[in-house]
């Protein structure tokens, strides 16, 4: 797999995931551009990944996190701002509708942990196990998550009625 | 939204769309990480390569001291268990030194020759020290036989 079907095959899904995890369009790119440099730097052998989806996850997750300590170096140790981190308003277009606006703010108040199954599975396709594998997480601890995050969004819609 | 069933909340999550993604990020990403490539130091071939050439050195490195510790435990059971290498040298110069002082110049231009052969030894070559042993014993016999011998 060249850089140019990666790209067609992840490009799009990994830039949204990194909008969702670092909630501002232009950090996004850069850790797209830091991701896919990793993997014409290691000349990745993708006939022996096992899951490839699962595995670029993985590596832009990674990346993320290097981003991050990078950018809270930089910062001389000061809490980086990071409000829209996690944030599914930032990855996704506001709907026009009250219950889908609705919807969107109760997602944006789970926990972090359930938010980034969710936003993996609902808007990327993973199934829990490649989850589990790009989150470091067993498979049924990342289903364990989509449940109760659904469980909450359920609550909470419940509540609003 | 008519219910709030999981499947419900996940068809409703499904139909919120995405941020479109900005024009000209795909020529971007893609062009920085062929400039990556293009820039590495080391290429995976030629990381191969050196990663090979490591081995290769490491195997022979080994490989000839394993031979070598194989020679010596042969020759040390050839010699009835004697140290092979620094005795052999060490009796070859009391031997030269001895016999140098009671013989002839023919003889003495001889052992020179011999002893020059002896540095070779130094070296660790154990076929060398055995061999000018054998000539030193070979030209011993020829000088006891000779009748120019001071004896």
């Amino acid at each position: 797999m060249n850089l140019e079907d990666l790209y067609g095959r992840y490009g799009e899904n990994l830039y949204r995931y990194l909008l969702f995890r670092l909630g501002s369009p232009e950090d996004a790119e850069d850790v797209l551009q830091e991701t896919f440099c990793r993997f014409a730097r290691y000349a990745v052998r993708w006939r022996l990944v096992r899951k490839p989806q699962a595995f670029v996850f993985r590596v832009a997750r990674n990346e993320v996190n290097r981003f991050l300590r990078r950018k809270l170096g930089r910062s001389g140790g000061d809490p980086v701002p990071l409000d829209r981190a996690f944030s599914f308003s930032a990855a996704l277009a506001a709907p026009p509708e009250p219950s889908g606006l609705l919807l969107l703010e109760l997602a944006d108040r789970l926990p972090e942990e359930q938010r980034e199954v969710i936003f993996m599975k609902i808007f990327d396709g993973l199934t829990f196990k490649e989850i589990g594998s790009a989150c470091g997480i067993p498979a049924n601890t990342a289903a364990s998550r989509y449940r109760y995050a659904l469980e909450k969004l359920r609550a909470g819609l419940e509540e609003r009625r | 939204m008519t219910t709030n069933d999981p499947q419900d909340i996940e068809n409703n999550l499904l139909s919120l769309s995405p941020q479109p993604v900005p024009p000209g990020l795909r020529e971007k990403v893609i062009g920085s990480a062929l400039k990556t490539r293009q820039n590495l130091v080391m290429t995976p071939w030629t990381r191969a390569g050196a990663i090979a050439c490591a081995v290769l050195i490491a195997v022979s490195v080994l490989g000839d001291m394993a031979v070598a510790r194989a020679q010596n435990d042969n020759l040390r059971a050839l010699l009835n268990g004697r140290a092979v290498a620094r005795p052999l040298a060490e009796d070859l110069g009391l031997l030269l030194a001895e016999i140098s002082a009671q013989t002839s110049d023919v003889g003495k231009a001889e052992l020179k020759r011999i002893a020059l052969a002896r540095p070779a030894t130094r070296s660790g070559s154990l076929q060398d020290v055995l061999e000018a042993r054998e000539r030193l014993k070979g030209w011993l016999d020829r000088e006891s036989e000779s009748p120019e011998s001071p004896d």
